[in-house]
């Protein structure tokens, strides 16, 4: 909470920016017309209606109007809807609210005409299918229920409903829901003959106490629908129903100033091909409330800088339109921009998104700091003196990618990739943290099986689809088969799919086994025919070790199925972007990891580009990292599609991917924000500080202080990166206060970045530190024993912790600081202790 | 993290229902002590301290003998009558007998559960165990809602018998920082020392100030700008408040349980857990806002009996101390006191003279801000099997719990991964209200 508040507080200090802006000339050009809306107070020129003719079938279609100014491009357009008059040619054949809401009166043709200052224009409107009027029950009754918010989980779809009244969760199930409205409770909550008196609409409008309040207002276009349908027998959902296939809110992106509000229209399409204005039943959400806001009606207000969106539900589907809120720049957005341009592409990407965005990048950073970030973000360790002397000694203006290179193993002379065993080690605990390997789970055996599968794969930079296709589709005794470990840590269909889907594709199934997903397209019927790629995986006992051995096998079964759990039906293994598998001959695994894999499926290249972006920079390019879905766009799309192919062309080599990366200006900018980036936290702008991670700190605290942490039951020398397992996480105090994942969940969000108290207490007053830095054969002592003059102990202190020498003022204080203590020794040790707890220590910067 | 506004009251059908039953009458009470333990509050400045017998304490052994089953259910231990009439404990709870109306016992609690870890998880948090959220412990929940109270920590647990196996005890989806601060040395112990709060290696308190006026300068000089990371913001804002900690004579003396009298130790006993329960009550009185009090050893599946003469002793000179202490001291009206443990045990004695876990049946103890004292809520059946009337889940304790505290019902916090998550699902126990 208290960050969340320090980070408010940042951001509200950071709004006053400067008003001054002569690089305001270029972003203009190149958002070609952005500040036109300042040229048109007079309010008469041209205006554009959306749609350009509307039909209205049946008694209660609604369709919004759009108006905006006629010729500019939609993104850029101020949206007039708001400041217009509507008035109906004929309203006995349709109405049109203030708002631009057209209705249905009577059958026929008439106009509606839309005036704003001189300016006028008007729209054909077509009104049909009243006499005929069906109200259907899945295409016009949920969608009332789900739009008044009845089923929402909080409400009648939590578990055990409310007041006896379960509905599905937004109307997944309407056979459910049928049978609870019209059936239930002797079908008590609806009365034909007296439909506005139904319990349901006494509930709806508040008539009789309801705790959800009042949902649906009396004598409103929902409340006649429901009426009409309750009043027509309530009929139940039709035997073939006509599925949303797709939904589109217009505009679907803005760019505009704070303030400027948005009508958005949304539209759904049939699986018979039928469109149709579903504005009036879409419910609203904003994806971030601090950039936009939404009204219930789709009145999008951006309030906030930076880059928001409005997610649009209906019917199974959801959409999302994006805004875009230009920060206010900085005077010296020009040069800001400048020092991006080197020729990557990645900082081409990132420029023309700070542009944008008005958001001025951080100036580079010196050599120091990068060396120091290239060392923690790809190998987890410290360069030592030596390696710091070296680099910042060179005067080769290649060495930042040589570093790179060599830090990756990519420099094709075995002398030089000489990190290769430390990365594979780093990499390891990253994957073994996410695939939860762990020998309460797994065995001792199957542990170090899993472990060795994972450190060869990296050490020999193992493709990742390889890597992937190698896991999922293991076999064998686990004893021998690292990967086959794979299926005894999740050891059922449904486990299995949730897990492979969200670490290798990023998507999260979990919500689709009970109910449709929320915010995506994703149904039961997805989830299950993901599972039913696992049906057939099983493990078998062996007693090759004796019976008491407990190796197992995984094997594959000619038969198993997963049933859908609500129809009972097979579920008949189903990619999640719905191609069917082929049949049975093969492992149904091997045609899984087949499409997983294939070019054809994005998401499996996406997932693995954002989780490496998150850990470069410190912030993926979708958030959460694990969760890539249409409503939840990257930050910068451009860049994951410059990453993803960037990817693909290497072969799914992630080393090439990070070189790509590690390589551009982008990465080596300062983490310094200034004044009118600070607020920004997802575009880059400055470098994001990251804290080590528990494991590297510690190694990082042992390679300074030269006393090495004994970790239980391994090797003397074994590094903490190296844990095979999740056991250190409840055993070792620094670990623990530090929060090593224990290898519950396989969320990256299990390792906590977050600082806290406990940790602050550890370093600044605990023992561990404490002791490794008063050891007698540690750094400190090593430099009394040698007699070391001050300053060079000072020098050696600050490049050994801080990978830099000290700057004058730094040296002035640290000589100072030793000459108050008690004996040199003493004054040293507090040096140490003061370098360890500071922030330039602390974070990768 | 949001922090919605509570519920607005509002009469459903079933609380309506719930007050025509109001009226029947609980199975046993103490009128005049009941009212008097009636003044408490429910709120923000409510302490709590939560002890937990880890294990699953035997509710047939201690406060809900069978003294008319058959043998193969009684066991051999007789009983002692109580401060209420009519009421019969365990031979080994004399004084918790005696002191019946300081609290109140429900008897009908019916744990749902009869695993380990799931237990910790379930008593601590309310909420079942649900593999893709961990749910927050009420301690960490009142360290997010409600903060520091002082230069303590708001949330402490004593003694590390906590099972962790399903995430019991921690702070889940609110982060570590809301995570207990442990300690697990032994109070009972000469050598008392805190780690990380109490000075390592004997350092003077010279030298951490000399240390922190290094670290302050080095600070000073690393810091490029008035502007800075946000992540470095909160680290300053950690730091400071950890040293205040550590060099707060009121953290030290908070600690200082060689302070206290000689003879108000030995009337908690010269036990791990006597002496916990009295460094709990220190920290409350110091601002520390939950404190749980572990014990272990009372997973009794053999030697029930000899194992509960064992343990039971320092249970039943621990609380009713703690009791009193607290009321003497007017402390009682805003301190919670809870006591928990994993679940019932078996009403048949297994062969090897043990109780095995038992998911039907169980205890809970409750005294303090309005708590009831000498109430006795609730019965099971002639073996001890199951609740008769009252019956209570976990999720009730639980929203008790919550609502003495101060804590709405239908808290709902964003977890790190964008989901909203409504902490807990349940009513409190009326009668305690």
């Amino acid at each position: 909470m208290a960050l969340t508040a320090l980070r408010r507080r940042r951001q509200d200090a950071a709004l006053p920016a400067l008003r001054w802006m002569p690089w305001v000339a270029a972003l203009a050009l190149l958002l070609r017309g952005v500040s036109a809306s300042a040229g048109d107070a007079a309010g008469d020129a041209a205006i554009e209606i959306v749609p350009g003719r509307v039909e209205l079938d049946g008694p209660f279609e609604r369709v919004q109007l759009l108006v905006r100014a006629a010729g500019a491009e939609p993104r850029l357009a101020a949206d007039l809807s708001r400041e217009c008059r509507y008035v109906s040619a004929d309203p006995a054949v349709a109405e049109v609210s203030p708002a631009g809401v057209v209705s249905a009166r009577g059958e026929g043709v008439t106009r509606i005409d839309v005036e704003r200052g001189s300016t006028r224009a008007s729209v054909e409107v077509a009104v049909t299918g009243l006499a005929a009027a069906r109200v259907d029950f899945e295409r016009d009754v949920l969608p009332v229920i789900t739009r008044a918010g009845c089923n929402a989980g909080s409400c009648h779809a939590s578990q055990y409903g409310k007041g006896g009244f379960v509905l599905s969760v937004m109307a997944f199930d309407p056979a459910l829901d049928h049978t609870a409205i019209a059936v239930s409770s002797r079908g008590r909550r609806i009365d034909a003959d007296h439909p506005a008196g139904s319990l349901l609409l006494q509930k709806a409008t508040g008539n009789v106490p309801h705790g959800g309040g009042l949902r649906i207002a009396a004598d409103t276009p929902d409340h006649r629908l429901l009426a009409a349908w309750i009043g027509a027998g309530a009929p139940g959902p039709g035997p073939a129903p006509v599925a949303v296939t797709g939904l589109a809110v217009e505009p679907a992106a803005r760019v505009g100033a704070a303030g400027s509000a948005q009508q958005l229209r949304v539209v759904a399409t049939y699986a018979d091909g039928r469109r149709r204005d579903v504005t009036a039943w879409t419910r609203f959400d904003a994806i971030d409330e601090g950039v936009v806001r939404v009204s219930p009606e789709g009145l999008a207000t951006p309030h906030g800088r930076g880059q928001g969106g409005v997610m649009a539900r209906f019917g199974g589907e959801a959409a999302v339109a994006t805004f875009v809120v230009p920060y206010e720049g900085a005077p010296d957005m020009a040069a800001r921009l400048a020092d991006l341009a080197s020729g990557h592409p990645l900082d081409a990407l990132a420029a023309a998104k700070f542009a944008e965005l008005g958001l001025p990048p951080s100036p580079p950073c010196d050599d120091a700091t990068v060396l120091r970030r290239a060392f923690l973000d790809a190998t987890g360790a410290l360069p030592t003196p030596e390696e710091t002397r070296a680099f910042l000694a060179s005067a080769d203006p290649e060495k930042r990618v040589r570093l790179v290179d060599e830090l990756l193993g990519l420099t094709g002379d075995p002398a030089r990739d000489r990190h290769l065993d430390r990365r594979a080690a780093w990499q390891t605990l990253r994957w073994a943290d996410l695939i939860r390997n762990n020998s309460a789970v797994v065995g001792e055996s199957g542990m170090w099986a899993l472990h060795n599968w994972l450190r060869e794969s990296f050490r020999t930079a193992k493709p990742f689809d390889r890597f992937v296709t190698e896991l999922v589709t293991a076999r064998g005794s686990v004893f021998s088969s690292g990967p086959a470990n794979y299926f005894r840590i999740a050891n059922n269909p449904a486990d299995l799919a949730e897990s492979t889907a969200q670490l290798f594709l990023g998507t999260r199934l979990q919500c689709a086994k009970c109910h449709h997903h929320p915010y995506e397209r994703m149904g039961q019927d997805d989830y299950y025919g993901f599972a039913a790629f696992f049906a057939r995986v099983a493990t078998k006992g062996s007693a090759e070790f004796g019976i008491f051995g407990g190796e197992t096998i995984v094997v594959v079964r000619d038969s198993g199925e997963v049933s859908h759990p609500r129809t009972g039906a097979v579920a008949a293994p189903a990619a999640l972007d719905g191609t069917a598998a082929p049949g049975d001959a093969e492992d149904r695994r091997v045609a899984l990891a087949r499409w997983m894999t294939s070019p054809g499926n994005d998401l499996f290249a996406r997932n693995v580009v954002n989780r490496t972006v998150a850990s470069l920079l410190g912030r993926g390019l979708v958030e959460p990292v694990d969760d890539l879905r249409s409503t939840n766009p990257p930050s910068n799309a451009a860049m994951m599609e410059l990453l993803v192919a960037e990817l693909r062309s290497a072969g799914f080599d992630l080393r090439r991917l990070e070189r790509f990366i590690m390589t551009s200006r982008l990465y080596a900018l300062s983490s310094q924000p200034l004044e009118a980036n600070a607020a920004d936290d997802r575009f880059y702008s400055h470098a994001a500080v990251k804290r080590l991670p528990a494991e590297a700190l510690l190694d990082a605290i042992d390679d300074v202080t030269l006393v090495r942490t004994k970790h239980p039951g391994l090797p003397a020398g074994t590094r903490a990166i190296e844990l095979p397992d999740a056991a250190a996480a409840g055993t070792n105090p620094f670990l623990v206060t530090f929060g090593k994942p224990k290898r519950a969940s396989v969320c990256e969000c299990e390792r906590s970045p977050d600082e806290n108290l406990a940790q602050a207490l550890h370093t600044l007053n605990g023992d561990i530190l404490a002791a490794k830095v008063a050891d007698g054969a540690g750094r400190v002592a090593k430099l009394v024993a040698a007699g070391t003059p001050p300053e060079a102990c000072v020098e050696e202190l600050w490049v050994a912790a801080l990978c830099r020498p000290p700057t004058e003022a730094e040296r002035a204080e640290a000589l100072s600081a030793i000459a108050l203590a008690p004996t040199p020794a003493e004054g040293l040790q507090d040096l140490l202790w003061a370098l360890l707890n500071s922030k330039h220590f602390l974070f990768v910067r | 993290m949001d922090r919605p506004s509570p519920a607005p009251g509002r009469a459903t059908r079933r609380s309506l229902l719930a007050g025509a039953l109001g009226g029947l009458p609980v199975a046993a009470a103490l009128p005049a002590l009941e009212a008097l333990a009636n003044g408490g509050a429910a709120g923000r400045d409510v302490s709590c301290i939560f002890i937990w017998t880890q294990g699953g304490t035997s509710h047939h052994d201690t406060l809900d003998p069978k003294p008319r089953a058959s043998s193969g259910v009684r066991g051999p231990l007789g009983v002692v009558s109580t401060a209420v009439p009519g009421v019969v404990f365990s031979e080994l709870c004399p004084r918790l007998a005696r002191e019946l109306g300081r609290y109140s016992l429900l008897r009908s609690w019916n744990p749902r559960n009869a695993g380990h870890g799931v237990a910790d998880h379930w008593c601590m948090s309310g909420r079942n165990v649900n593999p893709t959220i961990v749910y927050p412990c009420v301690g960490s929940v009142v360290a997010h809602q409600h903060g520091f109270k002082s230069a303590l920590p708001p949330f402490i647990q004593l003694g590390s018998h906590v099972d962790r196996s399903s995430n019991g005890g921690l702070p889940g989806v609110l982060g570590l920082e809301h995570g207990a601060f442990e300690v697990h040395a032994d109070p009972a112990a000469d050598a008392f020392s805190v780690r990380d709060i109490t000075p390592p290696l004997g350092m003077e308190m010279t030298r951490i100030d000399r240390r922190r006026g290094i670290l302050e300068r080095l600070d000073r000089l690393q810091r490029a700008a008035d502007l800075q990371p946000a992540a470095f913001d909160a680290l300053d804002e950690h730091y400071k408040t950890a040293f205040t900690m550590i060099t707060a004579p009121q953290t030290r003396a908070a600690f200082d349980i060689a302070a206290e009298p000689a003879g108000l130790r030995d009337d908690y006993g010269r036990t791990q857990f006597g002496q916990r329960l009295i460094l709990a009550r220190r920290l409350v009185e110091a601002g520390v806002r939950f404190v749980t009090v572990s014990d272990p050893g009372w997973d009794h599946h053999t030697d029930c009996f000899a194992g509960l003469k064992g343990r039971m002793p320092a249970v039943d000179q621990g609380i009713p101390a703690l009791l009193a202490d607290l009321a003497a001291r007017g402390l009682l009206e805003r301190t919670l006191v809870v006591w928990m443990t994993d679940f019932g045990r078996t009403p048949k004695i297994n062969p090897a003279i043990g109780r095995d876990h038992w998911a039907s049946a169980g205890f809970v103890v409750m005294a303090g801000a309005g708590v009831p004292g000498g109430l006795v809520l609730g019965e099971t059946d002639a073996d001890g099997g199951a609740p008769k009337s009252h019956e209570y889940a976990t999720e009730s304790v639980v929203a008790t719990i919550y609502h003495k505290l101060g804590l709405p019902l239908d808290l709902t916090v964003t977890a790190a991964d964008g989901r909203p998550v409504r902490l807990l699902e349940g009513e409190p126990i009326r009668e305690w209200l």
